[in-house]
């Protein structure tokens, strides 16, 4: 992929994303800020982020984590290290900073407590997983294709238009899209965080 | 009537998944056992959830009249099994007087696609079409058992049937506090003399191929994939819950009934608070406003101070925003009493029974208070900082408990907790322990009757979107039928109420876009209402305000996911739950989940006006805007409440909705609307120079006949009004108008000019009746709504 084609792509998203805020929070696109945290600055509840979480299924056809980031890091590192008192370890902040590096390191700050992590989310967050996402699920059509379909070995497999699958255009066969539950641990385990 | 009648616990029966006998269920539980195990019912390998806690329903099933119950509806079925235990377990004996005995229980399950798709083939060649209404209507007709599942009110037709009560027969659905809601509204049914006896509970199962999908887009599921351990409600690590099914029921009396007949008392209840949070659909408020509302007044209720409580079963769902928020308005409403309190998730042994989960409860609250032993929480290992009450980790506890609380938080923000006390015979001094209550407070004490007037009308109608106008138009002959679909074999013509600019009037973002028409017909007509009492802007009174409403059972459960069961259909035309897990669970929009909820008008009204006081949704069918106004009045009369918002709305034009009508044999054209009304005690309305429209003077429901219903009402009333606003819709009618009032008697009904408006009908002729007082066209009126001959409900209009 070139510089070129990677910028369309994320220009693409960017605009996609924004205009999936917009419509959930009833707000014109251009006053959208991508810094602004969805909850405290837009009043955002838990059903805008789940509407805008599937309008961008349905934009991209790719499928977003289901499971709250705070749990994976949580099960990948264990409660001890991350928790103290019910208050995010600096160990923790730490780790957050590294997966969201939109959001102002300065917010992560120490008593921060697990249930507030969500009120710092903002529309860059999105735009950067779903970013990930469509990055996951290239990267999943390209080893598929490698190993070819496992109904008819056929190499020739594409993306639906319609749905997030992949499908063998030999057989019919039909792939989902990586869930992005698994593409996020896959990040949360390749992070280098020193203890 | 002078001092309210004391309630105790004849009889108790569960369906769970650690059994389906009350003792042994709840050795388990006190043994610390979980019922919850890999999903049995289908193949859920590939389902991103597969745990459960489903009852092993070969126990129950002793015939193949069972075994279709089971088939065509899993919570009937519950139903059915646990309220014949209570039933035989309180030896209530033929001498009863039925007529003085009744029936509320919660109901859920949304409709099981699956189920209905699983075994039968499909017409693959039109899937357009396999959600209309003639399809739907085929479907039902071959398959006339799974209308059930469509209508929520039939689990309490049925148990009322099936036992042979002629008391009220209501269907409560509020959500996961249906079972504690339904429980505590059969107590005050009892204790203000309306019933002797009443059969309570709930049942639900919710574990369907599609309903775990939903929670899971939710969010809402435990992900922790060993069963045993999986529902951690207060624990660290928890992170949703685990579903369940089941029903639990209990046999309610007044006392001086159980003792008379000489029947064994588990324990008493006290008391029963609800309350709305009025904040949002999902997120809990964050001070846990309505939970600890729903406490405080259970604990008024039952005219007890927070130190008298001993124990309570939690919500405790084990989702991290519920047991926070559960735990910080324990301590709003308990003060420095929370952290002696005994406080315990039965939900960590039996997973989130969903509507069923409160009555469930209940059971087990009434063997606490009787075994003095809290069962545990098990799985709570590691402690929550943020969860720092006694929530009795790990091992039940032995230690006296005279007093304990069962609390249940609903999807929507509605909120239940009821009292429940040790039966310590006949003489603790209850009434007095009320009045001291109320004048620490600086209360009046309460009187004992209100008369309760009708002060606001609201309107969305198929003639008009405002009451003024409805009533002009409607007095004009005017008709609001037009032609729905020309084409249609079944239903060609329909009365439509909704338009597209109705939205726009809603002042809540998150209302415009989620609540479906029947329900933004609802909220418009609550705001019409308010407006007209002169309330709008009044937030004190609005927050106090009592709300019950009547709705649809589901709206378009099914028509609304087409495009996902479409894909779950393999080449035979057999529904395929893997092609289900992989392709159908990524095309559900997760806001339809909760759009299509039977408790959202309410929850909606309570969110856009602030109404937050008492509530109660009744799911009975047709009857349920009849019986929303009963209870309105009723606790008004009792002196519950001195201002009550009661309303219905309904859609009989949504496809599952029609073609089940059509089915049973509907003859006119579908309507639909929504009807809200205040109503205030006469001294209120009289005090702050109210006008009003019209009293209610009597009541009256018998579930086998209408002519009782009327003929009660009418004794009760004192007086002879001439005429009769109906339905029409029964052949019976005009006889039995003749046999109650007179020959003279002139009957009148609304569906030529609007459709058949479904629950909303009731209200419609209630509404047509005090505009007619008020015009002074008539002194008084009948007004009446019958379900097909069941579950009749008489109601006396007077001119204030």
């Amino acid at each position: 992929m070139t510089v070129d084609q990677q910028s369309t792509i994320e220009q693409d998203v960017e605009t996609k994303v924004v205009a999936a805020v917009a419509r959930a929070l009833d707000l014109p696109p251009e006053q959208i800020e991508l810094g602004a945290s969805l909850q405290e600055d837009y009043g955002a509840e838990s059903l805008d982020i789940l509407e805008i979480v599937f309008a961008l299924e349905t934009a991209f056809r790719i499928r977003m984590p289901k499971t709250n980031l705070m749990q994976h890091v949580q099960e990948r590192f264990g409660e001890e290290k991350f928790l103290h008192q019910g208050q995010l370890t600096d160990f923790a902040l730490r780790v957050l900073r590294e997966l969201r590096p939109e959001i102002d390191p300065a917010l992560f700050t120490p008593g921060l407590r697990v249930h507030e992590v969500a009120r710092l989310v903002t529309t860059q967050t999105f735009v950067r997983l779903a970013l990930r996402m469509v990055e996951g699920k290239a990267e999943a059509l390209e080893a598929l294709r490698a190993s070819g379909c496992t109904t008819c070995g056929s190499h020739d497999i594409g993306e639906s238009l319609a749905a997030p699958e992949f499908l063998c255009n030999a057989c019919g066969a039909v792939y989902p899209t990586p869930s992005g539950d698994d593409v996020l641990i896959h990040d949360i385990e390749a992070l280098k965080i020193d203890d | 009537m002078t001092d309210r009648a004391r309630v105790v616990v004849t009889g108790l029966g569960l369906a769970t998944s650690l059994g389906v006998d009350v003792e042994p269920v709840w050795n388990a539980i006190l043994d610390g056992r979980c019922g919850i195990g890999h999903l049995r019912q289908y193949d859920s390998h590939a389902f991103p959830v597969n745990i459960a806690s489903e009852v092993d329903v070969e126990r129950i099933v002793a015939s193949d009249h069972d075994r279709g119950l089971v088939r065509a509806n899993r919570a009937l079925a519950f139903a059915n099994w646990a309220a014949s235990k209570a039933w035989s377990d309180s030896g209530m004996n033929g001498s009863a007087d039925r007529a003085r005995i009744g029936v509320c229980v919660g109901a859920g399950g949304f409709p099981a696609i699956e189920t209905q798709i699983r075994g039968r083939a499909l017409d693959v060649a039109a899937p357009a079409a396999r959600w209309s209404v003639e399809s739907l209507y085929e479907l039902l007709r071959e398959h006339r058992e799974l209308t059930t599942q469509y209508r929520l009110s039939s689990i309490s037709a049925f148990l009322s049937q099936r036992f042979q009560l002629d008391g009220p027969s209501l269907t409560i659905q509020g959500a996961c506090t249906s079972g504690t809601q339904a429980t505590g509204e059969a107590f005050h049914m009892i204790r203000s003399g309306l019933a002797d006896v009443m059969l309570a509970g709930a049942a639900d199962s919710m574990v369907s191929a599609f309903c775990l999908a939903g929670f899971w887009l939710l969010g809402a599921l435990s992900t922790h994939a060993d069963p045993e351990t999986s529902s951690r409600p207060f624990d660290l690590t928890r992170n949703g819950f685990v579903i369940g099914e089941g029903a639990g029921m209990v046999v309610l009396e007044s006392l001086p009934h159980a003792l008379a007949r000489g029947a064994r008392i588990y324990a008493e209840v006290i008391g029963y608070g609800s309350s709305s949070d009025g904040y949002r659909f999902t997120d809990v408020h964050p001070e846990g406003r309505g939970a600890a509302a729903a406490m405080r007044n259970c604990l008024e209720d039952a005219g007890i101070a927070p130190h008298d409580v001993d124990a309570i079963n939690a919500h405790g769902t084990a989702t991290p925003q519920n047991d926070r928020i559960e735990t910080i308005a324990i301590k709003s409403a308990f003060g420095a009493h929370a952290e002696r309190v005994a406080i315990s998730s039965t939900k960590s042994h039996l997973g989130h029974l969903i509507c069923a989960a409160g009555a469930v409860e209940t059971v087990l609250t009434c063997l606490t208070v009787r075994d003095d032993v809290v069962p545990a929480t098990i799985n709570l290992r590691k402690r929550d900082p943020e969860c720092d009450l006694d929530f009795v980790p790990v091992e039940a506890r032995r230690m006296r408990v005279r007093t304990a609380l069962s609390n249940s938080f609903g999807f929507g923000g509605q909120n239940g907790s009821i009292a429940i006390r040790k039966f310590e015979g006949e003489t603790w001094p209850r009434a007095s322990a009320r009045r001291d209550i109320q004048h620490r407070d600086g209360l009046k004490p309460v009187a004992t009757f209100h008369k309760a007037v009708l002060t606001g009308i609201g309107v969305v109608s198929p003639l008009a979107s405002n009451a003024r106008e409805h009533w002009t138009r409607y007095r004009e002959g005017a008709s609001g039928i037009t032609i729905r679909d020309a084409n249609s074999t079944i239903a060609p013509f329909g009365a439509p109420a909704y338009d597209e600019s109705m939205p726009q009037t809603v002042r809540n973002r998150m209302l415009r876009k989620l609540l479906q028409k029947t329900a933004t017909m609802a909220v418009v007509a609550a705001g019409e209402a308010t407006r007209d009492a002169g309330l709008d802007g009044d937030a004190d009174t609005l927050a106090r305000m009592g709300l019950y409403i009547a709705s649809v059972s589901f709206d378009s459960p099914q028509s609304n996911f087409a495009p996902a069961l479409e894909v779950s259909i393999d080449a035979a035309g057999q529904w395929d739950p893997t092609k289900f897990a992989t392709r159908g669970i990524p095309r559900i929009d997760p806001l339809l989940i909760v759009k299509s909820l039977p408790n959202a008008g309410l929850c909606g009204i309570a969110i856009e006006h602030g109404v937050l006081g008492p509530n109660l949704n009744i799911s009975s069918g047709s009857c349920g805007g009849a019986q929303a106004l009963v209870r309105a009045a009723r606790a008004i009369e009792r002196g519950e409440t001195d201002v009550v918002m009661a309303g219905a709305y309904d859609s009989v034009l949504g496809p599952e909705h029609l073609a089940a009508e059509v089915l049973d044999g509907m003859t006119v054209a579908p309507g639909e609307g929504a009807v809200v009304w205040i109503l205030e005690s006469e001294e209120r309305a009289r005090q702050r120079g109210a006008r009003i429209y019209a009293r209610i003077a009597a009541s009256h429901e018998s579930f086998a006949s209408l002519h009782d219903a009327a003929r009660l009402a009418l004794r009760a009333s004192g007086r002879a009004p001439r005429h009769v606003f109906g339905d029409l819709l029964d052949a019976a009618e005009p006889s039995i108008a003749h046999e109650v009032v007179g020959d003279d008697a002139r009957i009148e009904g609304a569906c030529d000019a609007i459709g058949f408006t479904g629950a909303a009908s009731g209200m419609f002729s209630a509404t047509h009746a005090a505009l007619a007082i008020r015009d002074g066209e008539i002194p008084d009126a009948l007004v009446w709504r019958s379900d097909r001959g069941v579950r009749n409900v008489a109601i006396v209009l007077a001119a204030p």
